[in-house]
């Protein structure tokens, strides 16, 4: 393999090795990173890719092997010292302070002494960075009121500021359009032209076979293969990260819609704008869109968290006239939220009172007022059996259960109500592969069964791989809903980038 | 004889001083996401200190000195908890509010059994420029404590928002993982964030007691820490802020002071009361209707003026009541409280 | 079980390292440690009749502690016992000096409602301010304890003032009001109201395990947010629980007036009732059951300081300085044991959810 970066390497990690207690996060990981290249570290979640870079970026200190700079030998010990090295990271969830200006976010920084003041020198700066790579910011914005790109740009112009010269990119385009992504990509390129050193963490192929010159697999805490991109093809990539040729896709059964069963009307919320959007009986319906088009007010709206200026909403049938959470579960909803923590799962109460936080306050479970401890204790165990929740017991603490046993006991206890709508977003963020066939699979047995599944999802491929039909969300509008059989990546990045204007 | 005399005006800088000097600790601590709610504690040692100092060496420096040690150990306790330990930081202040008001007064009983009186801190009369008519009086006639405050305010102003360090202490505050990631160290920050808060108590605590009246009682300090709390709350977390609230405090502080020594209220607090609320609703330009009302009632009543009177301690909950409804009126300033308040900081959720 | 033994452990070493604390203070102040513990014993269970004025004033603790529970179970901290306690306690001194001549079971009941009534009004102005304008309930209800303590000082000046003397107490409280004590134990010292102990813990777990409401405040407590998502009205529970917290406060209130020493209502009366409370609860780990341990240790620290403060001439407040310290210890310990137990389990994801949330009441 032509793995050896050569004379121009940048970094060089050797048998880098670290445990937490008797879990071996990284195994003996050899990897070399070269000046002037773009470098794709690709994995599964759970491969050991976070815990790579964070010993990279000086957050863990490895328990075994070692690391050069420059043909250096070093040692971070804490984040600073791997900044002062020219190691940088531009995080998925971005470091910006929202209520400070971008200037003031650049001129964030320790202080020596205490009455300095640094906005001037981080002005300087930004406008050295500017005319070596073109990058522009806006000083006096609130990061606040900056777009999501703006703000990865400001991201980066930051870490470039503090003089980094090898960026790790943390899946980068999970909150991107199309469109913002092939800046991006530009802007790599670029960078690694000028002789900086790129990483690429992505499981996205496509990206990586646009961006990158070499590539690292990760599995199972291990280094499962690296080479040049050149060389290789996605199948053999996908292979190395999975470690078994993937099972073709499932043929779906066509859809075969019944009467409808979620029908929004001009509904109004916020920077949503008059969306109509009907769901059938027996259909998932997926919204496709980039983070921040409305997805959050859409949920919100339905669901009755938050108020609507305008517009209505039916399910099953009965029109929700003063939308509230209640209303929504008796009319037959049921939803899968994208955030976990904070508003599915109450971490401090047990997995079985999670299974049954709704179940539990009305018939059978309760009469009134009064639970019945026995027949909820039956109904957990029964739950966690057929959705294969893997725990000590309904007794377990939510918070000790791993992601993915969460998000299966959120699936069983929505699921399990035989509502007559799913909303799902982002179902299976952060579960690994077996987790997430286990939610798509649980999914499409519902819309086989008969019920509507309302699909909302950042991530393009996952939409066009579960949806019968397909909604584009874009600025706060429903920019078209295309039909499965015509729906290609293309048609709905042309959908979402259809009217970039903004008011 | 008037109620808004020159001597009101004293009085209300007077009080208004030691809340303004623990408040902008307290709104500094808050700011980089430590909330100590043991603030009374917290003044009450310095209070103690202070004076346990003026007992032993009987020099006034010294015994602000001795304050500021009092004030920065039970901060440095509160530091301990909140920081390291990370328990939560309403609770942990209850302790340090319990911890302030027991210690002190076990202390005080066991080491000064005889109250000792010490002559409060001399005013400092600026020759000429203390002649001038009202201003004279209230700014050059003062105390040292009064100068200190306010150049320990305008301190807090430049650092705040005209430093790197003001801008670390906002990013820890609201989005601690951003200032990590550019190497400022949150818990150094939080540190020096809560000793601040610490030493600007223990000040305010010994000007309490030997500075303005110049001897230590159990509890003394009368509910000023929670004043100074609510400030910050009112305040919104901006220093212009608080310097309003503390004002609104203190003046209904002075009041109340002044009118529990007078048979009946006098007309002019009915048209103060109304002239304050109407420009009340001119900067909030909220809460009309019952703003309107209440202000409508004012005005009737500085027009009738009934005999009214109240008794004394009705008076004396006068600060708490406006505190509350201030706070009340202020609800929707809660959203720019800094978002990591009271959350502490673990990294590796980074 | 393990876990249980190791929770116990370490209930036992906040324990001594708080008598150990007591100890160092005692040598301080130039007080024998022995000599002290002798005094302390005797004076709070060397006898019937002390200890039978340790229980009785358990109770009012232990009401308090049951408050701070409820409401930190629906996760709203607030901190307006003392003033709850003292509201009540005015309620129903106001009931119960109109009581003359009312048959005693309706007066000792209609005391023991008006009680519940004033802390429950009071603690309702922090579920207001809360719940409709977002006043943080920790600071509200701080200042209204201040306004409370004030409240009281012009009642007993005012409204409520014995006519006999100038004293600023009321009237003594008619016979029929005074809530009945074991004839059996010398001096009457014993009031019938220690089995609110065991009868209101478990009130308060079956209410927690077995029914929606109580099961309903949990989730509102444990993550607000998907209490609201799951169609929890979680301003309703919070609301509900402040409510409720601030009733037990008043009915403590009642307790120290009807069931104490001074049947009358003067300022002191709340003595440090309300911020105590809340460390029994503390101590307690916020069970009811281990409340009614801790509240009967903290009942002992009161009665026997007094005796320390009457016998060796301690001065009175070390109480409040153990009490404090206790606060600390039992806080510093908890974690610890948190931090052995992720330290044990590196692989699972700790899921913390903000204890004070900055939540959007709608």
């Amino acid at each position: 393999m032509a793995a050896d970066p050569g004379p121009d390497e940048a970094l060089r990690l050797s048998g880098i090795t670290k445990r937490f207690g008797a879990f071996t996060a990284n195994d003996r990981i050899d990897l070399g990173i070269a000046w002037g290249e773009v470098h794709a570290l690709l994995g599964e979640n759970g491969a050991g890719k976070t815990t790579l870079m964070r010993i990279v970026t000086g957050l863990y200190q490895p328990d075994e092997g070692t690391m050069s700079l420059d043909g250096t030998p070093v040692a971070f010990r804490r984040p600073e010292q791997a900044l002062r090295a020219g190691i940088g990271m531009v995080h998925q969830h971005f470091t910006l302070v929202p209520t400070l200006t971008e200037l003031e976010n650049l001129a964030m920084a320790p202080a020596a002494v205490p009455w300095r003041n640094g906005r001037a020198a981080a002005r300087r700066r930004a406008a050295e960075v500017e005319a070596s790579t073109g990058l522009r910011i806006d000083p006096d914005r609130l990061v606040a009121d900056a777009s999501v790109g703006e703000r990865q740009r400001l991201e980066i112009v930051k870490l470039l500021c503090r003089g980094a010269r090898l960026l790790i990119f943390d899946e980068p385009s999970a909150s991107l359009s199309p469109g913002e992504w092939d800046e991006l990509a530009k802007l790599m390129r670029r960078l690694a032209g000028e002789g900086h050193a790129v990483v690429l963490i992505s499981h996205k192929l496509s990206e990586v076979f646009s961006v990158a010159d070499r590539w690292t697999v990760l599995r199972g805490g291990a280094v499962a293969g690296t080479g040049d991109i050149a060389g290789t093809t996605p199948e053999h990539l996908v292979e190395l990260m999975v470690g078994e040729s993937v099972a073709p896709r499932r043929e779906r059964t066509p859809a075969s819609p019944g009467a409808p069963t979620l029908v929004i009307r001009d509904l109004s919320v916020d920077r949503l704008a008059e969306v109509d959007l009907t769901v059938h009986a027996g259909e998932i319906v997926g919204v496709a869109g980039v983070a921040g088009s409305g997805q959050a007010e859409l949920v919100e709206a339905v669901l009755g968290i938050r108020p609507a200026a305008a517009g209505s909403v039916e399910l099953s049938g009965q029109r929700l006239e003063r939308r509230t959470p209640q209303a929504f579960y008796a009319a037959g909803g049921a939803l899968i939220p994208e955030d976990r923590h904070h508003v599915a799962v109450v971490g401090g109460m047990t997995l079985g009172e999670n299974i049954n936080l709704r179940a539990l306050r009305q018939a059978p479970l309760a009469r009134r007022g009064r639970i019945n401890l026995g027949a909820a204790r039956l109904r957990a165990r029964r739950l966690m059996t057929e959705y294969e929740v893997r725990a000590t017991g309904e007794n377990q603490p939510m918070a000790r259960l791993s992601g993915g046993n969460q998000q299966k006991a959120v699936l069983a206890r929505e699921l399990s109500t035989e509502p007559s709508l799913v909303i799902a977003v982002q179902p299976v963020r952060g579960l690994d592969v077996r987790a997430t066939e286990f939610v798509y699979r649980r999914l499409t047995e519902h819309r086989n069964r008969g019920g509507a599944v309302l699909l909302i999802s950042m991530d393009l491929d996952e939409v066009i791989a579960l949806s019968d039909r397909i909604a584009v969300l874009a600025h706060g509008r429903v920019r078209g809903v295309l039909d499965a059989a015509e729906a290609t990546r293309s048609r709905i990045g042309a959908l979402m980038t259809s009217s970039e204007v903004r008011p | 004889m008037g109620v808004f005399d020159i001597a009101f005006l004293v009085s209300a800088l007077t009080i208004a001083a030691p809340i303004l000097m623990a408040a902008t600790g307290e709104l500094i601590s808050q700011r980089a996401g430590v909330m100590n709610v043991g603030l009374e504690g917290v003044l009450l040692a310095g209070a103690f200190a202070g004076y346990l100092t003026m007992t032993r060496v009987e020099n006034q420096a010294l015994g602000f000195l001795g304050g500021i040690a009092g004030g920065l150990l039970l901060a440095a306790l509160m530091g301990l908890l909140a920081i390291e330990v990370k328990v939560d930081q309403i609770v942990a202040g209850i302790a340090i509010g319990v911890l302030g008001l027991g210690l002190t007064t076990f202390l005080d009983q066991h080491f000064v059994p005889e109250p000792q009186t010490f002559k409060p801190l001399p005013r400092i009369e600026i020759p000429l420029l203390s002649d001038i008519p009202v201003a004279g009086p209230l700014l050059f006639d003062q105390d040292l404590f009064i100068w200190a405050t306010l150049a320990v305010v305008g301190l807090a102003a430049l650092v705040m928002y005209r430093t790197t360090w003001g801008i670390n202490l906002a990013a820890t505050g609201e989005t601690p993982v951003a200032a990590d990631a550019a190497g400022v160290s949150v818990r150094g920050l939080r540190w020096s964030a809560v000793l601040v808060s610490g030493a600007l108590a223990g000040a305010a605590g010994a000007y309490i007691s030997i500075g303005d009246v110049g001897v230590f009682r159990e509890d003394m300090t009368g509910g000023r820490g929670y004043l100074a709390i609510a400030a910050v709350l009112f305040g919104a977390w901006r220093l212009r802020g608080l310097l309003a609230a503390v004002a609104i405090f203190a003046v209904t502080d002075a009041v109340q002071l002044r009118l529990q020594s007078m048979p009946a209220v006098p007309g002019e607090i009915w048209t103060a009361a109304a002239i304050a609320v109407l420009a009340g609703l001119i900067v909030m330009r909220r809460g009309l209707v019952v703003g309107g009302a209440v202000l409508i009632a004012l005005v009737a009543l500085a027009v009738v003026h009934p005999v009214v009177s109240l008794p004394a301690s009705l008076w004396l909950a006068m600060p708490y009541v406006l505190a509350l409804v201030a706070l009340a009126a202020g609800g929707a300033s809660r959203h720019r409280a800094p978002s990591a308040l009271t959350l502490p900081y673990v990294r590796s959720e980074a | 079980m393990k876990a249980f033994a190791v929770r116990v452990l370490t209930q036992l070493a906040v324990a001594a390292a708080t008598l150990l604390f007591a100890a160092l203070l005692l040598l301080a102040i130039g007080v024998s440690p022995g000599d002290a513990a002798t005094a302390f014993w005797n004076g709070t269970f060397g006898s019937p009749t002390n200890a039978g004025t340790t229980l009785t004033q358990a109770v009012p603790l232990f009401l308090v502690a049951l408050g701070w529970i409820v409401a930190d179970k629906a996760g709203r901290m607030h901190v307006g016992f003392p003033g709850q306690v003292v509201i009540g306690g005015c309620a129903a001194a106001a009931v119960g000096l109109q009581c003359d001549g009312v048959p005693r079971v309706l007066a000792i009941v209609a005391c023991a409602l008006a009680g519940i009534a004033g802390g429950a009004l009071w603690a309702g102005i922090v579920a207001w301010l809360w719940a409709s304008r977002g006043v943080l309930e920790i600071i509200s209800s701080l200042l209204l304890n201040l306004v409370a303590l004030q409240v009281l000082a012009w009642l007993v000046r005012g409204p409520l003032q014995g006519s006999l003397d100038q004293q600023p107490q009321s009237a003594n409280f008619p016979a029929s009001t005074l809530w009945p004590a074991v004839e059996s134990v010398p001096g009457r010292t014993l009031s019938y109201d220690v089995i609110l102990l065991p009868l209101l813990a478990a009130a308060l777990i079956w209410l927690f395990a077995r029914t929606v409401f109580g099961f309903e405040l949990r989730a509102a407590g444990g993550n607000l947010d998907a209490a609201r998502w799951n169609g929890i009205n979680p301003v309703r529970m919070g609301v509900s629980a402040i409510v409720i917290s601030g009733g037990l406060a008043g009915l403590a209130g009642a307790a120290l007036l009807f069931a104490g020493s001074a049947p009358w209502l003067s300022e002191g009366f709340e003595a440090g009732i309300g911020f105590n409370g809340i460390a029994v609860a503390l101590l307690a780990r916020n069970s009811p059951i281990g409340a009614i341990v801790t509240a009967i240790v903290f009942a002992s620290l009161n009665v026997g300081g007094t005796s320390l403060q009457a016998l060796l001439d301690v001065p009175s407040s070390l109480t409040s300085v153990l009490q404090g310290a206790v606060i600390v210890l039992v806080l510093v310990a908890a974690m610890l044991l948190r931090r052995r137990r992720a330290a044990r389990r590196p692989a699972a994801p700790v899921t913390t959810t903000p204890s004070t949330e900055k939540e959007l009441v709608a």
